[in-house]
C-alpha cells in the first residue's frame, strides 16, 4: 500500500521498514513505481522466511535433496553466499536458526517487544560452506539443519534491481531505498543525491556534517539501534554474529558504507557491525568510504567518506 | 671361540639373500598398489574447480546427494569458485560520496 505519492516520490511500508523511490523526472514516476512494486513482491516471494508459502521456505523443508531454484532465488543465493565468501563467513546467510533461536521468528511487526522468557543458547552457523550451490543450473543442496537467512543481502539486492530495471524503463536517474539501503541508477540530479545519514533511516538528520551526496552505486547503514527487542531483561538486535550465534557485540551503533552497489554497500556494512574494532582497518583494505559510529558516540570515516575535521580518520 | 662355523655363515648369507627378495617384491609391489590407488582417489576427488559440475551431474530430485558437513571452515582448501560472483572483491563506487552542499534530502540512510 502507498502510503506517500507526491510528485517526484512513493513512500510505503515494506519489509518492517520504510521503501522509497524517487525519480527525477516526475511523469516516470508511475512507471517506476510498477517496477517497484513488482520487484518487492518478488523479492518477498522468493526469499522472505516468515511467509510459509515462500520458495526459501518451502527449500527448507527440502533439505538433503537437491533442487533447482528460481532465477531470482538463484541471484540471491549467489549474491548471499559471495557475500559469505568476501567476508570470511562474517555475513553468512546460514544464520537463519541462530536468528530463530534469537527469538526472531516472525515479522518484526508481530514480535513481542519484551518477554520474561529466555532465549534458546546461542546457536553458530552451520557454515556458509556446507550450501553446495551451483548457479549455472541453479541447483541447490541445503543439508539438513541448514536455515537460510537471506534476508541482509536479499534487501539490498532488491534496492539494486529496482533502481536498475526502473532507471532502464523510464529513462531519468533512480533513487531507491529499502530500509535505507539506498541504490541510484541514471542520470543523478545537478549536485547529485542527498542523503542524510544517521542512526535511524526514517527520521531526518538535522546535522549537515551527516549529509552525503552521492551520483552512483549504493550506500547502506547497518545497526543495531532498530529491530530490537528484549527478552528476560536482555537486550537483542537483529544483527548475529555467525560465528558465535549471538548478537553482534555492541562496538559500532551504525556503520555506513558506499560501495559500487547497494548488496557491496550491505555486505560491508553489516560486515562491519560484527567485525567491531577491527573494521575501520578492514574497510580501507576494501578501498570502501564507511562513516562509522561507536556506541560512546566517537566518529570514525575511512579514506573517501567526506567529513569535517574532528572526526576520526581510520 | 664363538667363531662361526662356515656352514653358518653360508646359511646366514642366504637367508640375507631371501630377505632381500622378498623386501623388493614387498617395495615393488607396494609401489605398484600406491600407483592404482592414487589414480583412483585422483579421478574420484573433484577439485575447487570441478566439485560444481560433479555435484550438478551426480544430483537430480529423486537420488539426495550426501553432503560432507566439515565441523569448521576447511581453512586451507580453496574457495569454492562456484560461490563467487564475476567480482572477487568488494567493489568501492565509482565515485566517492562528496559533502552536501545544501538543499533538502533525498532519501535517509540508517538503521532499519
Amino acid at each position: 500500500m502507498i502510503d506517500v505519492a507526491v510528485g517526484d516520490r512513493v513512500e510505503l511500508r515494506a519489509w518492517g521498514s520504510t521503501a522509497a523511490l524517487v525519480v527525477e523526472d516526475p511523469a516516470a514516476l508511475p512507471a517506476a513505481e510498477r517496477v517497484l512494486m513488482r520487484e518487492l513482491a518478488a523479492v518477498d516471494a522468493a526469499c522472505s522466511r516468515f511467509r510459509i508459502d515462500s520458495e526459501i521456505t518451502r527449500l527448507h523443508a527440502l533439505a538433503g535433496t537437491a533442487v533447482t531454484v528460481s532465477p531470482l532465488l538463484a541471484e540471491a543465493l549467489t549474491v548471499a553466499l559471495r557475500a559469505a565468501q568476501l567476508t570470511d563467513g562474517v555475513v553468512d546467510p546460514t544464520v537463519g536458526s541462530a536468528v530463530r533461536a534469537l527469538g526472531y521468528d516472525r515479522d518484526l511487526a508481530d514480535l513481542p517487544r519484551d518477554a520474561p522468557g529466555p532465549v534458546q543458547a546461542p546457536l553458530p552457523a552451520p557454515g556458509w560452506w556446507r550450501v553446495t550451490w551451483d548457479p549455472m543450473s541453479r541447483r541447490l543442496l541445503l543439508p539438513h539443519g541448514v536455515e537460510l537467512d537471506l534476508g541482509a543481502t536479499a534487501k539490498a539486492l532488491a534496492a539494486d534491481r529496482i533502481a536498475v530495471q526502473a532507471s532502464e524503463e523510464v529513462g531519468c536517474g533512480v533513487l531507491v531505498s529499502l530500509g535505507g539501503d539506498v541504490r541510484v541508477a541514471g542520470a543523478a540530479p545537478v549536485g547529485g543525491w542527498r542523503l542524510g545519514v544517521g542512526d535511524d533511516h526514517e527520521h531526518a538528520q538535522t546535522d549537515p556534517a551527516a549529509t552525503v551526496t552521492i551520483t552512483v552505486g549504493g550506500l547502506a547503514t547497518s545497526g543495531t539501534t532498530r529491530r530490537r527487542w528484549r527478552r528476560a531483561g536482555r537486550d537483542l538486535h537483529h544483527i548475529v554474529d555467525p560465528r558465535t550465534g549471538d548478537v553482534a557485540d555492541g562496538y559500532w551503533r551504525t556503520a555506513s558504507v558506499a560501495a559500487a552497489s547497494c548488496v557491496d554497500a550491505n555486505t560491508a556494512s553489516t560486515a562491519a557491525i560484527v567485525m567491531g574494532a577491527h573494521a575501520p582497518v578492514w574497510l580501507e583494505r576494501c578501498r570502501l568510504p564507511a562513516r562509522l559510529v561507536a556506541v560512546d558516540g566517537r566518529v570514525v570515516r575511512t579514506t573517501g567518506w567526506p567529513g569535517p575535521g574532528g572526526e576520526e580518520l581510520a | 671361540m664363538n667363531r662361526p662355523e662356515p656352514n653358518h655363515l653360508r646359511r646366514r648369507a642366504e637367508g640375507r639373500r631371501r630377505v632381500g627378495r622378498a623386501t623388493g617384491w614387498t617395495a615393488a609391489t607396494g609401489g605398484v598398489l600406491a600407483g592404482v590407488f592414487g589414480l583412483a582417489f585422483a579421478y574420484d576427488m573433484p577439485t575447487a574447480t570441478a566439485a560444481p559440475a560433479a555435484v550438478a551431474s551426480a544430483a537430480s530430485d529423486d537420488d539426495p546427494v550426501p553432503v560432507p558437513a566439515p565441523v569448521t571452515p576447511p581453512s586451507t582448501v580453496a574457495p569454492h569458485r562456484h560461490h563467487a560472483s564475476p567480482t572477487a572483491t568488494l567493489q568501492p563506487p565509482a565515485a566517492a560520496p562528496g559533502p552536501s552542499t545544501g538543499g533538502s534530502r533525498h532519501a535517509s540512510s540508517g538503521a532499519s
